[in-house]
Parts: C-alpha cells; sequence; structure tokens
C-alpha cells in the first residue's frame, strides 16, 4: 500500500523517495509529509461572514481562511483567523 | 496468539465487570433522586465511579469523565493524608482542594472506603457541582477573584461520616459556610447515599463471588482496557498533530497542545500554554490530565470498559504555573467550562486529526467544539426564598459533524438541560423563546448540529431582579469547529438587552420572539457580575457543530430540507451552499445549482 489518509482531500504518499502529502483529488504532490502542507497551497481570505450571517461579530478582529489545492482547487481547511496575525 | 482475558473465564469477566459498571449508575440513580438542587436533579452536574484499594479507576460512571480522574486523585490524596488504621469501615471522606484533586472548589468529593471482612478492597466516589461554595460571586464562579482566598472554602480531606455516623460538627460547618445550606447539604447527602449504595453493592458481590475472583476481574478489566487501547493506538501512523486556542478576558490567554503518537503510547504536550491568569480561569494539572482522558475515552476508547488501563495509554505534560497547570494561589474558579472546556477541545481536535490519518478510525472522526459561554442567576425567588440556579443552556449546544453524516441538534456535550417549565415553576424567570438558532451550524458536505439561542426576563421576583454571572469560554471563537474545510459554528454569546420595550410588547399581547423588536441598550458580556431587571432581557447563544467537508459539495436536497425546517436561511443556502431553490423551497434547481457552484468556486479561487 503507498497511500494512507491524512484528512479529507489529503493523503500520504509513500515512493522511494519518501512520504509525501499529495491531493487525493488530482494526485498533486504538495509537500513532503514533514514540512508546513498549508505553505505550499492556495490560501484566500474573507469576512467572517463568508462563513455565515451570524459571524458578523468577528467581523474586525477575524478574517475567514481557506486553504485549496493549488491544481484542483479541493478544500483542505477553513478557520477563522486572527486578523492581525495576517496583515 | 495469546488470549486477551487470561486469568478468568471470559463469560465470568464480562457478567461481573458489567455489574461494576451497573453499581456505578445505580450509584447515579440514588444521587439524582435524594438531591436537591439543578445541578444533581436536572443537569446531571455530578460523577460516580469506583476505584481500587490504592485509588486506581476500577469503573467510571456515565457522567463527566474528567472528574472520574480527578476522584482518582482525591483517594489517593486521602490516602496520603489518613493512615491505614485511620481509615475505618463505614468512613466517608470529603475533599474539594483544587491543588489536591478538585477542578474548582464548588466540586465536592465524597470518597468512601469499600471494606470486606475488614480488609480494604477498594473505594467509591461522586462529586457534585455543589450550589455555593462560600466564594465571592453567589454559586461559587466568581469573575472578581483573583487568588484562591476568594473562592470559598477549600478543604484538603475530612471525615464526613466516622464509623458510620453522620458528623454533625463538620456537616453544619460546611453548610452554614455557604449561602444556601438547606441545598447544599442536599449536595452532601445525596453524595453520602451513593456511596453507600457503592458500598452495599460491591459488599454484596463479595459475599456472591469472593474477594480471589473480584479481584482477579478487576485487574483483567484494567489490562484488558490496556491492552486493546494500546493495540489500537499502534495500528494508527506515528505522527504529531497540533492546536491553538485563545480565551479572550481583558487580553488573550493562549494554549497549545502538541498530541505526539509514539508506537502504543500518546503524549500530550500543552508546552507553549501562557502563564496563569490572575482571573480564575486557571486549570490544575489533574483536571488537565482528566479533560485529555475524557477525550481519549470518547473517541479511541469509547467502547472500552472506562479504567485506569486507559490512563496508562497518556501521559500528559502541562509547564508548572501555566493556565493547564496551575500553582498556589492562582484563582480557578470558573475554570472548569473556561480553560478545561478548552483542553477538552484541545485534545479531541488534535486526536480527530489524528485519527484522520487511520483507514480503520477515520469513520469515528467528530467536528470538536470549544464550548460556549455559561451564566447563572441568584437572589430572592417567587416563593420567598433565596436561590442560586445554573442556566444550564450550554447542555443544548450543536455537536460536530462527522465524515458520513451531520452533527445532532442540540445533542449537548455534557449535561442535560431542564425544560422551560421546570425553570419557570422553581425560579422568577420567564422565558420569552428557546428554539435553534437558524444559520447558527457550521457548513460542511455534512453540517454541524444546531445550536440553540434563549432569552429570558425576570419575573414574579419579590425584589424585581436577580443577581446573574457570565462565564463560561469568553472569545468569538468559542462555539464548534470545522474540520477539514467545514465551517465553524456560529459563537456562543451573552447578551445583556437593558431598558427595553418588553413589558409594552407583552402588554400589546404580541409575542416578543424577534430580538431586532425589543430596543433598548445591547451590551456583550465578558467575565463578570451583572443584574438583571424587569425590563431587561438575557439573551444567550450556545455552540454549534461545526461542519465537515466543503459547503458546496453537500446533498442539494438536505440543504433544502434544513431550509424548510428553519434551521439554514434560504439566503445561506444560496450563498454558503450553493444550491437554488425554485418555486418557494419546494424543489432544488439542480441544474441551476451546479452553475452555482461552479461559478462560486471559480469567483474564489481567482
Amino acid at each position: 500500500m503507498n497511500r494512507q489518509p491524512y484528512r479529507e482531500n489529503l493523503e500520504v504518499h509513500i515512493d522511494s523517495d519518501g512520504r509525501w502529502l499529495r491531493c487525493s483529488r488530482c494526485a498533486l504532490i504538495i509537500s513532503r509529509l514533514d514540512q508546513d502542507w498549508r505553505a505550499a497551497c492556495k490560501r484566500k481570505l474573507f469576512p467572517p461572514t463568508k462563513a455565515g450571517p451570524l459571524m458578523a461579530h468577528l467581523n474586525g478582529r477575524y478574517v475567514f481562511e481557506k486553504v485549496y489545492c493549488p491544481s484542483c482547487g479541493a478544500l483542505f481547511n477553513s478557520e477563522m483567523v486572527e486578523e492581525k496575525n495576517e496583515e | 496468539m495469546q488470549p486477551l482475558i487470561r486469568s478468568v473465564d471470559p463469560v465470568t469477566f464480562e457478567i461481573l465487570s458489567h455489574r461494576l459498571h451497573q453499581i456505578t449508575k445505580e450509584m447515579a440513580i440514588a444521587l439524582e433522586r435524594t438531591g436537591g438542587t439543578v445541578n444533581t436533579t436536572q443537569q446531571r452536574d455530578y460523577m460516580t465511579s469506583l476505584y481500587r484499594p490504592d485509588g486506581e479507576i476500577l469503573s467510571a460512571g456515565e457522567t463527566m469523565g474528567h472528574h472520574v480522574v480527578c476522584a482518582g486523585f482525591a483517594v489517593k490524596r486521602i490516602l496520603e493524608r489518613f493512615e491505614a488504621d485511620e481509615i475505618y469501615p463505614d468512613d466517608i471522606f470529603l475533599l474539594n482542594d483544587p491543588y489536591l484533586a478538585a477542578i474548582h472548589q464548588s466540586d465536592i468529593y465524597v470518597v468512601s472506603p469499600i471494606h470486606y471482612r475488614e480488609r480494604l478492597v477498594g473505594w467509591s466516589a461522586t462529586f457534585v457541582h455543589v450550589n455555593d461554595i462560600g466564594a465571592l460571586s453567589p454559586g461559587g464562579d466568581s469573575p472578581d477573584a483573583t487568588e484562591i482566598f476568594h473562592e470559598g472554602i477549600r478543604i484538603p480531606g475530612l471525615k464526613l461520616v466516622e464509623r458510620g455516623k453522620l458528623r454533625k460538627d463538620v456537616f453544619e460547618t460546611l453548610t452554614h459556610m455557604t449561602r444556601q445550606p438547606g441545598m447544599v447539604g442536599l449536595d452532601l447527602k445525596c453524595e453520602i447515599a451513593a456511596n453507600n449504595v457503592a458500598k452495599a453493592r460491591m459488599q454484596d458481590m463479595y459475599d456472591h463471588y469472593g474477594p480471589e475472583l473480584l479481584d482477579a476481574v478487576s485487574s483483567e478489566m484494567i489490562r484488558y482496557s490496556e491492552t486493546l487501547l494500546r493495540s489500537r493506538i499502534a495500528q494508527i501512523p506515528d505522527g504529531s498533530w497540533s492546536e491553538q486556542f485563545t480565551i479572550e478576558t481583558d487580553q488573550n490567554w493562549r494554549m497549545k497542545l502538541t498530541l505526539r503518537k509514539e508506537g502504543e503510547r500518546l503524549v500530550f504536550d500543552f508546552d507553549g500554554t501562557d502563564r496563569q491568569a490572575r482571573q480564575g480561569i486557571n486549570l490544575p494539572y489533574h483536571a488537565t490530565f482528566g479533560f485529555c482522558f475524557a477525550a481519549l475515552t470518547s473517541s479511541l476508547a469509547y467502547d472500552l470498559p472506562k479504567n485506569h488501563g486507559v490512563l496508562r495509554a497518556l501521559e500528559v505534560v502541562a509547564p508548572e504555573g501555566s493556565l493547564v497547570n496551575v500553582t498556589y494561589p492562582g484563582p480557578v474558579s470558573m475554570s472548569t467550562t473556561s480553560c478545561g472546556f478548552a483542553v477538552a477541545f484541545l485534545a479531541n481536535s488534535v486526536l480527530m486529526q489524528m485519527l484522520g490519518t487511520s483507514r480503520q478510525w477515520k469513520s469515528e472522526i467528530v467536528a470538536p467544539t470549544a464550548s460556549h459561554r455559561n451564566g447563572k442567576h441568584s437572589g430572592i425567588n417567587q416563593y420567598g426564598r433565596y436561590c442560586v440556579f445554573n442556566l444550564a443552556h450550554g447542555a443544548m449546544d450543536g455537536n460536530g459533524a462527522r465524515t458520513h453524516m451531520d452533527g445532532v441538534d442540540s445533542g449537548g456535550s455534557y449535561m442535560s438541560c431542564p425544560n422551560v417549565e421546570w425553570f419557570e415553576l422553581n425560579f422568577p424567570i420567564m422565558y420569552l423563546f428557546r428554539r435553534h438558532a437558524t444559520d447558527s451550524a457550521g457548513a460542511g458536505k455534512f453540517r454541524g448540529g444546531v445550536g440553540v439561542e434563549t432569552a429570558h426576563t425576570v419575573n414574579d421576583a419579590p425584589e424585581k431582579r436577580l443577581d446573574g454571572v457570565a462565564y463560561g469560554v469568553a472569545g468569538l471563537k468559542n462555539s464548534g469547529r470545522g474540520l477539514f474545510g467545514g465551517y465553524p459554528g456560529a459563537p456562543s454569546v451573552i447578551v445583556l438587552h437593558q431598558g427595553t420595550r418588553l413589558r409594552e410588547i407583552v402588554s400589546a399581547r404580541k409575542a416578543p420572539v424577534e430580538m431586532a423588536e425589543m430596543g433598548g441598550q445591547a451590551q456583550f458580556l465578558p467575565y463578570c457580575n451583572f443584574k438583571l431587571g424587569e425590563e431587561d432581557i438575557l439573551y444567550m447563544r450556545v455552540a454549534s457543530g461545526g461542519g465537515y467537508g466543503d459547503p458546496r459539495e453537500r446533498d442539494p436536497e438536505q440543504v433544502r430540507k434544513d431550509v424548510i425546517n428553519g434551521v439554514v436561511s434560504r439566503e445561506m443556502a444560496r450563498e454558503i451552499y450553493g444550491v437554488v431553490l425554485e418555486g418557494g423551497i419546494l424543489n432544488v434547481d439542480l441544474d441551476a445549482t451546479r452553475k452555482l457552484r461552479e461559478q462560486s468556486k471559480r469567483e474564489e479561487l481567482e
């Protein structure tokens, strides 16, 4: 078996060069398993209300971050992150 | 391959291990029936469990897994404090010191040695969150406390019952130091009752099966849980996973957890967590351990006997003097529902990330929740008596989504919540509404469970007001966290609306169900004491579950049903789920939905 699950839309691919994280939808290699895979992804920031109208309280302090496969756009992660960390 | 159960036959093992668990359930029944407060009779804010002679967990009851660990520490502390020849059959001990075993002083542990033919063969233990403990704020949770001495009586261990006789001097000393001696007295007595049930049932078992067999089964139970759990851990690829959380008070308090999975062992390491606070959000080490244990017993060990075998497979590293390992005289009164629930979130989050890497365990994933705000009231009730009561709304939060199904709506994560009529019968409040909060659930391929929103005011209170305390997990990122692309649930908030038009609206015989029509001044409550008058409304929204996966992959038919059921608005259906409904909400326009989803994804990635 040269693949293992990692999370939704991401899997561990094992070959003779080592262990890699790759998109399970388009098979693009994202990073080595021990590297920060998020840094190699497409990342977009939105107003908090992108996640729903009741998120309006978070305006000005948080932004909604979505992380995608840079090739096929499969969604890997989404979360509220502090706005000041993104400036 | 060696059999898992070695020294007794498997049928006897099953019968006796289930019987031990049944004793913890019978303890809970006795406790509920003899208690008197919201916490014991309605909310299940208690714990019952059995221990081995040295304090190792033998069988945990069904509520409050974190307290099972802490009560084990309580047994060990009693064993350290009292010589063996000072512990008599039919003694019952009491302890609530947060630096020794409890989480905060309101948590009173009552532990009882179990003797068989003069030999100590085990312990039973209960915990109850008592109605008051003589702290700065009624009910115990004290936002203004800056050190332990502001947070009520602290007992390192004493005998409440000696050789079967209640020590009235001790009992009355304790109850008289609280604002509610009658209710706290009931709290203590229901714990005694539960421990007496445990002792009687255990002694029956020893009579029937004999000490050799029962001791052998007890050892096997612990070994069985440890062996199975370790083998499950070993099947998961090695790795490490991290999570962070922030509690927002007058400053941001940051907590960090890294889970390292090495072979058949799990290490929860809180290195990087902030120093302890001067406000009572700090958690004692044993409680941090307890919340990690509880996270494990509800995930990878959910079907195993919950005992010391589970505990042996984990290690918890918590820096001394930090938010997760408080030192004297750091305050702790609000710790359970602040740093405690934050630790539960962190532990669950890293465990879910770990399970995501396992083909076998992936289907057990649940999006974790970072919990919610909570509140309690005190004052004179409609019968002219002083009362303290917890609103318990947190028991109606929405659960996280899973890999294959939506989260449970208002499923609750810890306790139970009394119905509206029960509250209104016993306390001077009137609910305006208690309902599922539209658009609160975290969106996803599978959405989170919907949380509840409530509004209430003072009604029929002789003093025309109630005091209140706002506590819980403060911070706008509380609520359910989305998992693997799923969106977060709406934040949990407590909002005090003062000077509203409520009475005018009610006089006009209109239903006061829309907060936007109430008028008045709205204030989001931090950790604080507050007052609620007859013209005021307290609005509370608990946590909602986080979603799982991309919302644009959710079955459009499920979105349509959510709109019909009022848990998702038409706007959210279109904007977030990309579902186009036609003919009112009767049908999904599948072609338009597909185009809208493609367009939305394209625009998002540009």
